[in-house]
């Protein structure tokens, strides 16, 4: 028989408890690295060397849990993977790209861009601490490489092919800006935004979008996308700018979220074209993000309901009682496992961006009053 | 004027709504020229309700597919439906019965807009389909009826459009209201008839609130097809930009119960745009 307390168990408490077991799934991730946390955890039981771009931002989730639990712990432990960053910073300010140790030189953009938020974020906490200086560095190296299109020609991904997603680029130099008022920052931050704000389609997509040009995007980049948009948007307050160019997009995916109870495609071809093959758990997360960001603006409870949906179904995703530590508590990249995006792995990503969309739901739905 | 002639749809045989309506309209003279009823065992619409509502939600549909609904069953609360029933003394029977009794053609389909549901409604050319469910309907169906179809809609519109309307009103800080309108191609986009109140009370449930729009619903409609508008109203230019709504998510139904428990639903209500 089932006891009575279990049954009577509320929606809140259910948010909570799948979001401490992500949470320890990612102490974890970083327990078993000597610094940093591991990229993800394949299926078959080995973790993976630690990721820098995701360590970097990781850090706000701890934080922000910190807070939540009102705990030191989580903090402790985000400082710990900020002095791991600085000590594997380029002294030109940049960091590698890949797991690290890297096998070979990669300075790159996007992941220096992530570790900004982890260093802007421990700046906030610790405004005595190194970590702006070591923003400064980084953001400076951006400015730098970055041409007066709005592009950089070192540093991608893939050869000199600047995606979209680089609005998440933006972001954080903004971040930067915001903390130390640098208008060459802000000035970089606002030519890449425009280079992509000018790829926008009628249909709300934004060309190159994806990991590659002219290729399908997973929902995990267009998150990203939208959430650099979002994000300029709220620093630069400027919505009409930065927010509504996003807006038709985010009221697609808000559709097809509820359309399809909370798993969104894994991937979208030109004028929405959609790969239901497999759904990429990590960008579920995201979008319920972005959803939830989006609704700051809106206040509308429609959209809270439809990024409900995205995180009910990723709590599916989780087993909160996996007899293997590697995966109790973790998100897979994909649904299948075997699904395209990070098949048969549990990436760091998915579980962070899974927890920091449980965080932003509870505040809300406690703001409501629930 | 002769007398008006309509067709209703059903989602299933034990639908109590489209009873009440069929039998309230016939006592008036109204002639019934069909009753479309969709079947609900078919693996395609259930896969199509599992992914919409849940599969806890089938489980809880059986004793209202069958028609063993208890009315008795929550004292403190009567179904208003089942009031609307005493009131006008209607008997509880299934929809064949009763098409059976009163010589109405009934029609049983898999899909509202199969290929025989299509040509029942065009070859009847009635004045009104008064829509009582059986799914969302398609072009070709709508095309059929030349845009007379009444729906009752559980929510003030062009504001609260789609599923779950009656919850989303309280949500979304809207007076609950039932609307008569036209369906059209869009979802709740159509001409707008006439409005009703849904009072809250103390101590409803989101069920019982659903019920009482339902039992409004009913008497709206017939109210419709006996006083008709003069002229069809023309569709909601500005519909569209009404965000639609969808089946609550649990998170949000706890929130809403919350909410009617502690009476904060009334709160800062606003009115439609009507």
């Amino acid at each position: 028989m089932v006891p009575e307390d279990l049954l009577s168990v509320s929606i809140l408490e259910e948010y909570d408890y799948s979001l401490r077991s992500a949470m320890s799934w990612l102490e974890r991730s970083i327990e078993v690295c000597d610094g940093g946390s591991s990229h993800s955890f394949w299926v078959w039981g080995r973790w993976s060397p630690p990721y820098p771009e995701t360590t970097g931002y990781l850090i706000p989730t701890l934080l922000d849990y910190a807070e939540y639990t009102s705990s030191e712990a989580p903090a402790q432990a985000a400082f710990g993977l900020g002095e791991w960053l600085l000590s594997i910073q380029a002294e030109e300010g940049f960091w590698h790209g890949l797991t690290h140790p890297p096998p070979k030189p990669n300075p790159s953009t996007f992941n220096t861009a992530q570790i900004l938020l982890g260093l802007c974020s421990l700046h906030r906490a610790d405004p005595d601490g190194p970590w702006l200086s070591a923003a400064q560095k980084g953001a400076g190296w951006l400015v730098d490489g970055l041409d007066s299109e709005g592009r950089w020609s070192d540093g991608n991904y893939q050869g000199d092919f600047n995606p979209s997603y680089y609005t998440r680029v933006a972001w954080p130099l903004l971040e930067v800006w915001a903390l130390t008022g640098n208008p060459a920052v802000r000035d970089a931050a606002e030519r890449v935004l425009s280079r992509i704000l000018a790829r926008r389609r009628d249909t709300g997509e934004f060309r190159g979008w994806g990991f590659e040009p002219n290729a399908s995007a997973f929902s995990h980049t267009i998150a990203y996308t939208l959430r650099g948009f979002l994000e300029s948007a709220r620093l630069l307050e400027d919505w009409s700018t930065y927010g509504e160019p996003a807006e038709e997009a985010l009221n697609l995916l808000y559709r097809h979220a509820e359309l399809s109870n909370g798993t969104l495609p894994g991937e979208y071809g030109e004028g929405w074209d959609k790969n239901t093959d497999f759904t990429c758990l990590t960008g579920n997360a995201q979008v319920a993000i972005c959803l939830l960001k989006y609704e700051s603006q809106e206040s509308d409870l429609r959209l809270v309901n439809s990024a409900c949906k995205l995180v009910d179904s990723l709590m599916d995703h989780q087993s909160q009682s996996h007899p293997v530590s590697g995966i109790q508590g973790a998100i897979p990249g994909s649904s299948p496992l075997w699904g395209k995006y990070m098949r048969f792995r549990y990436p760091n990503w998915a579980a962070k961006f899974y927890c920091d969309a449980l965080l932003l739901l509870i505040r809300r739905l406690r703001d409501e009053g629930l | 004027m002769s007398t008006p002639r309509i067709i209703l749809t059903a989602g299933f045989n034990h639908a109590r709504n489209v009873l009440a309506m069929a039998e309230l309209l016939r006592r008036r003279d109204i002639r019934i020229e069909g009753l479309l009823v969709v079947s609900p065992y078919s693996w395609g619409r259930l896969r199509r309700y599992v992914r919409r509502e849940g599969i806890g939600a089938v489980w809880d549909a059986v004793p209202r597919l069958l028609g063993w609904e208890d009315s008795a069953k929550d004292e403190e609360a009567p179904d208003p439906l089942m009031r609307l029933y005493e009131k006008h003394d209607i008997e509880r029977q299934s929809l064949s019965s009763w098409a059976n009794s009163h010589d109405v053609p009934f029609q049983s389909v898999t899909s509202i807009n199969d290929k025989e549901a299509v040509g029942a409604v065009g070859a009847a050319d009635a004045d009104w389909v008064i829509y009582g469910g059986g799914g969302i309907l398609r072009e070709s169906f709508i095309d059929a009826a030349d845009g007379r179809i009444l729906n009752a809609h559980s929510g003030p519109l062009p504001e609260v459009r789609g599923m779950n309307a009656c919850e989303w009103s309280l949500l979304l800080g809207y007076e609950p209201a039932v609307t008569i309108h036209l369906i059209n191609h869009g979802i709740d986009t159509g001409g707008i008839i006439s409005e009703y109140p849904v009072p809250v009370c103390e101590d409803d449930t989101v069920e019982h609130l659903r019920k009482r729009a339902v039992a409004i619903g009913v008497e709206a409609l017939c109210q419709a097809v006996l006083d008709p508008p003069k002229q069809l109203p023309e569709s909601r230019t500005d519909a569209a930009t009404h965000r639609q709504c969808f089946v609550l998510a649990p998170a949000l139904r706890e929130l809403l119960e919350k909410r009617l428990e502690q009476g904060a639903h009334g709160e800062d209500v606003r009115a439609s745009s009507k």
